[in-house]
């Protein structure tokens, strides 16, 4: 048990002894743990309805869904034993595993499927789109689930593997109101781990499903998550051994290069999934709704800089909307070159002189006040932006009026967030820049950016069955964005989880780490 | 204890309904002025527009502001503070779950910083002009002047980090479940840094006030009395001058009783410490109306009621004093 | 407001004795030099580095050495030259907070102590309304409701600060009042206002002069506690927003902690010397009468 100083033990062995005296029993054995943290109390423990990212890693030990995906996106039954889909790519047959189990002893059928998808994740889901095209969720039998779709959909597949797959209890939903449900709080699933007490700002505790539906897993007895909302708190009970495993957004980068020093602590990243660092540039209003200011933010601000000090061998660059490593990217794009004559000379013709001071307009750049990487890029952006003219204030909001001034207002010129941009981008990116998703909440398009070509294409996209085809239009899709710049890309990047490796193996090695991590192979070494 | 107590105790418990009431009205709208919707930050990035107003509908805020005000005070009054938003459990249950860890954490400070600020106070008034006394003055404005939250991280990195004595954080093991006596050592091993932290200021408080106390204290006519009738110098000032010096003790707890919640509230923050001051921080930053409106009655009834509790101890033990 | 902050010494005129540091020697004067040195530090900048605190280097995270005294951050930037812009961040928000904090508990302790009757009633259950609140949490609302900004930190700070000065005067003012010269100011037909301003408030001042330098200490604690809590204006970074800066580098780069923290507790330090030893020499020429 490291990190455990022998006084204490034997003080608290003593203890044990002692309490063991008194009521006249002996202790069982301890049971095996493992420890994760987390950085805030989670709102939901419901992957269907919420994709908020505690909840989501809060409530992954307790479901499962369709299908599991590995760290190379490689797609295995999980719910489901094996798939079809038909010739024409309309038809997804699924045979369901016979020997699964509700926590609450009830049998899992192909019903609760049905219903999870077509009433829960195709209408509460964040990322719902991504199940837009399913025309019919069918449950001929209580082995078989038919998904029938409108048009063919790639990306479907991938979705149900991972954001918007979760599989919900049907009797225990069907006819509730999903946002007061009891067990958004009080998880029954079918997963490895069932749900055991939640005491907020301290402890989320889980135990073995002995009737998971993997013969041998889980191996550990109980899954325990810490609250920790203080990263310097988080990182002192790390270091101490008193956690056994950090997911990516609960480590602060800034611990990155210290950690992989470390010795018995492995880092290990998703390969194939990326977030970005990304700004909405608000198109409403004048000097931003000019292209060429946007252009020249672009060739003023030092990315190289900010990728090489914010997130020091974190972060690759990002030209286009998608990932340089998706393999729908446009590898023709050029990268905006770091020239502040040019960014100068685009805003003198664009018509926004120098006054007296210097300055030509200010940019309210807002930022989550926690957010620690967008305020440097913020300090960085500001030092970047002042010799071309333009005076960056740098906001820190709090999360609730961050969302209000921001999302709900369209109070800022620049608001900067992080988002995964998904396995594929119709659930990852399309959201941002297809013009039907202007709306006044989060993570849609902020930027209110509008071009009918993108609009069109997206649509045509995503009944294009042949991949050479889809790739070229999306090629086409990021060529437009990148020219037209409604989000400033600062970089994509794939923070690292945190794992002693001294103490466990097979943790987070799922490729939508840590969403989709439930620990089903997590094992002591 | 005599009828003037009495009275003294009935004439500020009413006092302090209207006190309450004000709070309870200030708090509700400057709280549901501040920008921010529960609902989305409930619902996370992408939430669809229905899902979003049926949590608004849930917890009554699509109704206009007055009504949901007078509808807070009706049930308030009934002894019903509403459920959290963000918790989905009645803040009541919230706030009672995690006052015993912010208990706990309080009064081991203040306990421990009693004991050390009155013998520090005591040392410095009896050696009044040496160095010693010097010394002690010198710490305890060094202890007040530095950060609370960057004491406790210093003593992080040194006693958990460094030397691995004891735990970075949190109110129990997580390791092992211990039960009954071991428990409680378990509990008292974690509560070690954040009591040290959090007793600091108080200490520091108490050891200059109890000085003063005691230097003048000294010099009052009851101690030459005492002293002409031939009571031995030690049990001068241990009996007769330390008298005066819990009153003082008392009164600074009691008066900064208020200050000792916002120093738990950072305390709390820096030990990952379940307690209640982090439950009103993370109250602020989920907008959780109804359990913020909960948390703030709840810390003025609490700081009014140490106030006055402080007022009585000193009464009863200085007869001198009366208001 | 955090711990520290703002009310305790002046309400302790309720237990009839002043508290004093002792004797220890000159401790003015150690006061007077502290925080003289801070700010001819922050003042004469431009003599003391030849770095500009907000530019960025290549060098990040380096210990103090002899081109950079004090070390950089994690941006590369010249951790001595922004403590030093640092310090006009925080001695001004400490400074204009004290000013809000002392002017409107003046005004209401004059007011309250001169008019007395429902008028003293009102304004003292105000009052204590205000030394009710948790002082913390409603800063954190308050600044959350109108954005980080060190206008609107001085703003808040100031605004819960007033407390304890408005008592002090009042409880003064009550006494004052009673006094000859009053009555004789009154008798000579002086109106209330001439009496207030030309009589009573000369009176008091004397007694600001300590409990306004303490409250600058206790501005500049509160800020460093907003500042922990997210709640600094990166746009001006303070001591208090360099210190919360640091604590994800606590471990590995001490200096980015340890020297904005010096520089914040031997203000605070310096201002408490101040205002113990003003309290101490008027404690012995005014109260004790």
């Amino acid at each position: 048990m490291q990190g455990f100083s022998t006084t204490r033990r034997g003080i608290l062995g003593l203890g044990a002894g002692l309490a063991a005296l008194s009521d006249g029993s002996v202790q069982a054995a301890d049971p095996k743990r493992i420890i994760g943290v987390i950085e805030e109390d989670p709102p939901f423990f419901n992957l269907a309805i919420s994709s908020g990212i505690s909840g989501s890693v809060a409530s992954a030990p307790c479901y499962s869904a369709l299908l599991r995906m590995n760290a190379e996106g490689a797609l295995s039954g999980d719910l489901a034993e094996r798939w079809e889909i038909s010739p024409d790519g309309l038809v997804y047959t699924f045979h369901l595993r016979d020997n699964v189990q509700w926590h609450d002893g009830r049998p899992f059928t192909s019903a609760d499927a049905q219903y999870s998808l077509g009433e829960l994740n195709s209408k509460l889901n964040p990322y719902r789109g991504a199940l837009k095209s399913v025309d019919s969720f069918e449950a001929p039998d209580p082995r078989t689930l038919i998904l029938r779709l409108k048009n063919p959909q790639a990306s479907l597949i991938t979705s149900l593997g991972n954001f918007c797959g979760a599989i919900l209890p049907r009797h225990l939903w069907e006819g509730t109101n999903p946002s007061s449900n009891p067990h958004n709080k009080n998880p029954i699933g079918t997963g490895p781990y069932k749900f055991v007490s939640f005491a907020p700002g301290d402890r989320i505790t889980y135990a073995k499903n002995p009737n998971y539906h993997v013969p041998g897993r889980p191996v550990f007895d109980e899954v325990i998550f810490r609250i920790i909302p203080d990263p310097a708190a988080r990182m002192a009970a790390f270091t101490r051994g008193e956690i056994d495993m950090v997911y990516s957004a609960a480590l602060p980068a800034t611990e990155i290069p210290r950690l992989s020093r470390t010795r018995g602590v492995a880092l290990r990243a998703s390969r194939i999934q990326l977030s970005s660092y990304m700004a909405y540039i608000n198109l409403r209003n004048a000097p931003y709704s000019d292209v060429r200011v946007r252009q020249a933010l672009m060739h003023a601000i030092d990315r190289t800089f900010i990728r090489n000090s914010v997130l020091p061998g974190l972060a690759q660059n990002q030209i286009g909307p998608l990932a340089t490593s998706s393999p729908l990217h446009n590898a023709a794009l050029v990268d905006y070159a770091l020239d502040p004559a040019k960014a100068n000379q685009l805003l003198d013709e664009a018509g926004f002189a120098k006054g007296a001071d210097g300055m030509r307009f200010p940019l309210r750049y807002l930022f989550g006040a926690a957010d620690l990487p967008a305020r440097k890029m913020g300090e960085i952006m500001a030092q970047n932006l002042a010799p071309v003219g333009i005076r960056v204030v740098l906001t820190p909001l709090d999360r609730g009026t961050l969302i209000q001034r921001a999302y709900a207002n369209n109070d800022f010129d620049m608001v900067i967030s992080t988002f995964a941009l998904g396995p594929d981008p119709d659930v990852g990116v399309e959201r941002f820049y297809n013009s039907n998703n202007i709306l006044p909440v989060q993570a849609v398009n902020n930027s209110a950016y509008r071009n009918a070509e993108v609009d069109r294409l997206f649509d045509e996209q995503r009944v294009q069955t042949d991949p050479v085809q889809r790739k070229a239009i999306y090629g086409r899709i990021q060529e437009i964005v990148w020219r037209d710049v409604p989000t400033m890309l600062f970089c994509t990047y794939s923070l690292p989880g945190a794992v002693r490796e001294t103490f466990a193996t097979g943790v987070f090695d799922t490729v939508d780490l840590p969403l989709r991590e439930d620990f089903a192979y997590a094992q002591p070494r | 204890m005599g009828r003037g107590l009495l009275a003294l105790l009935l004439r500020r418990l009413l006092l302090s309904v209207p006190l309450v009431l004000a709070v309870v009205t200030l708090t509700f709208f400057l709280v549901r002025l501040a920008p921010g919707d529960p609902a989305q930050i409930l619902a996370g990035d992408s939430p669809s527009p229905e899902f979003l107003a049926q949590i608004r509908a849930d917890y009554g805020l699509d109704l206009p502001l007055w009504q949901q005000f007078t509808a807070y005070l009706g049930k308030a009054l009934r002894g019903d503070f509403g459920t959290s938003i963000y918790l989905g459990r009645p803040v009541i249950d919230v706030i009672l779950e995690r006052f015993p860890a912010t208990l706990v954490l309080t009064l081991a400070a203040m306990a421990l910083a009693s004991f050390v600020g009155i013998t520090l106070g005591v040392l410095a008034a009896k050696h009044a002009g040496t160095r010693l006394d010097t010394a002690i003055t010198a710490g305890s404005l060094i202890g007040y002047s530095v950060p609370g939250f960057w004491i406790g991280q210093l003593l992080v990195l040194f006693f958990a980090v460094e030397l691995d004595w004891l735990p970075a954080g949190g109110m129990t093991s997580a390791r092992v479940t211990y039960t009954g006596f071991a428990h409680v050592l378990d509990v008292a091993w974690h509560l070690i840094l954040p009591a040290v932290t959090l007793a600091i200021f108080l200490l520091t408080m108490i050891a200059r006030f109890t000085r003063t106390a005691m230097v003048e204290a000294l010099q009052q006519d009851f101690i030459l009395v005492a002293a002409s009738k031939g009571v031995s110098p030690r049990g001068l000032l241990w009996h007769h001058a330390f008298r005066n010096a819990v009153v003082t003790t008392v009164t600074v707890i009691g008066l900064e009783f208020g200050a000792v919640l916002s120093g738990a509230v950072v305390t709390e923050i820096v030990f990952g410490w379940p307690g209640l001051g982090r439950v009103f921080y993370d109250a602020i930053n989920r907008r959780d109306f109804p359990l913020l409106n909960g948390a703030f009655i709840f810390s003025s009834v609490v700081v009014i009621g140490a106030n006055m509790l402080s007022d009585l101890i000193c009464a009863a033990l200085d007869p001198r004093i009366s208001r | 407001m955090p711990s520290d902050a703002t009310m305790p010494r002046p309400r302790f005129a309720r237990l009839r004795f002043r508290p004093s540091f002792g004797r220890i020697p000159a401790s003015s004067a150690i006061g007077f030099l502290l925080v003289g040195i801070i700010v001819l530090a922050t003042l004469f900048s431009p003599w003391l580095t030849s770095f500009d605190p907000l530019a960025l280097g290549t060098d990040i995270l380096a210990p103090p050495d002899a081109i950079h005294p004090l070390g950089t951050d994690d941006l590369g930037r010249d951790l001595f030259a922004r403590i030093l812009r640092g310090g006009r961040v925080t001695l001004g928000i400490g400074l204009f907070s004290a000013v809000i904090g002392v002017v409107l508990g003046v005004g209401i302790g004059l007011i309250a102590g001169f008019f007395g009757g429902a008028v003293d009633e009102a304004l003292m259950r105000m009052t204590e309304v205000f030394l009710v609140l948790p002082k913390l949490l409603v800063a954190v609302v308050v600044v959350s409701l109108l954005g980080s900004s060190i206008f609107n930190e001085v703003m808040v700070i100031g605004l819960l600060s007033w407390m304890a000065t408005a008592r002090i005067i009042r409880t003064r003012v009550q006494i004052i009042r009673q006094e000859e010269f009053i009555a004789a100011a009154a008798m000579s037909g002086a109106s209330r206002t001439r009496i207030l301003l030309r009589h009573i408030l000369p009176n008091v001042l004397p007694y600001l002069l300590a409990s306004a330098t303490l409250q600058v200490a206790s501005a500049i604690m509160s800020e460093s506690f907003l500042s922990f809590l997210g709640l600094g204006d990166p746009n001006h970074p303070s001591w208090g927003f360099l210190l919360q800066q640091g604590q994800l580098y606590i471990d590995q780069a001490w200096w980015l902690t340890t020297f904005p923290g010096i520089a914040l507790a031997m203000t605070i330090v310096g201002c408490n010397l101040i205002g113990d030893g003003l309290g101490e020499s008027r404690a012995i020429g005014g109260a004790r009468r």
